[in-house]
């Protein structure tokens, strides 16, 4: 009887924190300490659960049609496939290709030019964007207070029925936060619970040769800025990391993407010009024009033979993540189709 | 009717108890409107951020005013009251936001981005906005902000002070225009060196008065 006593008040316990406790997300151990300060934002699963409703809103959007999801799709690793520049409101097309969103905990800047330094501050930039959701952040706030079925959530989060923006943009970021994307081929092998194949092996080896100075392990990018040889498309002009800065040294330069989930995120690079991932192999392969501050590691053509080029398409396949692509956590909110 | 006149009693002193008050205003022709050139110009917004509010006594530190950030509007006077008690004979405060704040992420009251001074295509709070509508002359809208190295548009500003019970700080519109009309610059959106420069015409026309 006190066995059973015993194991049943364990049980009792181990209910109540499953509803009480913090939502920790799951922070791999070979991942560095996150960039983003927890301490600003403790995570918590109603707020992580009510920044995923805002994620797939449209009220953000001036004419409520267009959500964050409208362009980044949890399918797609967040990233907007099949389109090089998504497309926003009134069928606006942007001006740059919609990047994947995860591990945003180790990124110190946000945006292909870094233009946001802050997760929290994210949110403000595609919803007041002409081509994206054209909507002012006080009336989006505005919107969501007078919106009842947010007020009923709001009551129950935050115990009141109004929320200020600051709340909105901590919710939204702890949503972000959430999309953690450890659980590929990759990392099994990291943990020695699996292991790559020989053609996987060997695409490893030639990777770590030629392109993880930039696509750093274990998140894949070094979160820095290079202009990688592209040049300006004619008609987009873009410039870059130069926009921010206006510092001739940054013309033309990007942020490093990381090539986790890379197999779902086509097209590639900024503008995405690169339809399927052996372009982008062929670009880097082949002589291309460079620019004065082209990066000095990608300004000859990598030494790589058609046979290394699929050897190390097979070691990207095992940057794929299918546990966070179709993480039931991430997708859109069943309860919101009640509404 | 004896419990809120015991209440009002109770407020007054408690705000006498507190021995500075510092008033923001702008100093305008009649405000909103400005006579420049044989022109009335309407301001309409003239919004910036006062940080870092610091007293000082034979340039000893006494007070650091704890409330990060105040948005003021220029377009109505706004009276503050700072819980220092001890003796001070300069003041000193920041215009703008320092990278400090900047960097905390999202944050509340007047720092809320629903405040409409943050902008949101590239991080980073503007520190003074002034737009105008004027039949003559040119509209003004002048974002201006900037926190890091080459387009730092945070300015220091210091005073003596000789009333320590009411300290008056006015922004001279008619002078701040003037500088920015002899520049011809009608429009800055983003950090820059034209932001730069009308920041230091910004910490130029901002005067005490200790009546």
């Amino acid at each position: 009887m006190n066995k059973l006593g015993c194991i049943l008040l364990i049980c009792l316990g181990w209910l109540w924190l499953c509803s009480h406790q913090s939502a920790t997300p799951l922070f791999p151990k070979p991942f560095p300490k996150p960039i983003y300060d927890l301490a600003s934002n403790p995570l918590q699963k109603d707020v992580i659960d009510l920044g995923r409703r805002f994620f797939y809103d449209p009220i953000l959007s001036k004419n409520n049609t267009i959500s964050c999801a409208s362009c980044h799709s949890p399918y797609n690793a967040f990233a907007h496939v099949d389109h090089a520049l998504s497309h926003g409101i009134y069928d606006r097309i942007g001006f740059r290709n919609a990047p994947a969103l995860f591990n945003v905990a180790w990124a110190p800047y946000f945006m292909q030019d870094g233009a946001i330094h802050h997760l929290d501050m994210q949110a403000l930039a595609p919803i007041s964007d002409s081509n994206e959701m054209q909507e002012t952040f006080d009336h989006v706030i505005s919107k969501i207070n007078a919106d009842t079925s947010y007020k009923i959530l709001f009551k129950k989060v935050y115990h009141q029925p109004q929320i200020s923006g600051a709340q909105f943009l901590k919710a939204m970021a702890q949503f972000l936060l959430s999309l953690v994307s450890a659980e590929s081929k990759y990392d099994s092998v990291m943990r020695g619970k699996a292991s790559f194949s020989q053609q996987e092996k060997k695409g490893y080896l030639l990777f770590q040769k030629h392109c993880a100075n930039c696509h750093q392990e274990p998140l894949f990018t070094n979160y820095t800025f290079a202009n990688n040889g592209i040049g300006a498309d004619q008609h987009l002009h873009d410039l870059g990391r130069y926009r921010v800065t206006k510092d001739s040294n940054d013309l033309l330069k990007f942020k490093v993407p990381s090539l986790r989930n890379i197999e779902f995120t086509a097209p590639y690079m900024h503008d995405g010009r690169f339809a399927s991932l052996k372009d982008v192999l062929r670009f880097y392969t082949s002589p291309h024009p460079t620019q004065a501050n082209t990066d000095n590691r990608v300004k000859h053509p990598f030494p790589l033979s058609a046979n290394d080029q699929v050897d190390i398409l097979a070691f990207l396949l095992c940057l794929s993540d299918k546990h966070f692509i179709f993480n039931p956590q991430h997708a859109y909110p069943k309860s919101m189709l009640k509404n | 009717m004896i419990k809120a006149f015991l209440f009002l009693l109770c407020l007054c002193s408690y705000l006498q108890s507190f021995s500075q008050q510092i008033l923001f205003s702008t100093k305008a022709s009649t405000t909103p409107y400005v006579y420049l050139d044989q022109d009335t110009v309407e301001i309409k917004v003239l919004k910036y951020y006062i940080t870092k509010l610091q007293l000082w006594k034979h340039q000893q530190l006494v007070y650091t005013d704890q409330r990060g950030a105040y948005l003021i509007d220029g377009l109505r006077d706004t009276t503050y009251y700072l819980a220092n008690k001890k003796p001070f004979d300069s003041l000193s405060f920041t215009l703008g936001i320092d990278s400090a704040i900047q960097r905390k992420g999202a944050l509340g009251k007047d720092l809320d981005p629903t405040n409409g001074m943050y902008w949101a295509w590239q991080s980073g709070y503007i520190h003074f906005k002034l737009e105008t509508h004027s039949s003559n002359n040119k509209p003004l809208q002048l974002h201006i902000g900037g926190y890091a190295y080459p387009f730092n548009t945070l300015q220091r500003l210091g005073f003596k002070v000789s009333n320590t019970k009411k300290i008056s700080i006015q922004l001279e519109l008619l002078k701040l225009l003037q500088q920015i009309n002899s520049q011809k610059v009608f429009k800055i959106m983003s950090p820059s060196a034209e932001a730069v420069l009308i920041a230091s015409f910004i910490a130029q026309s901002f005067s005490i008065s200790n009546e």
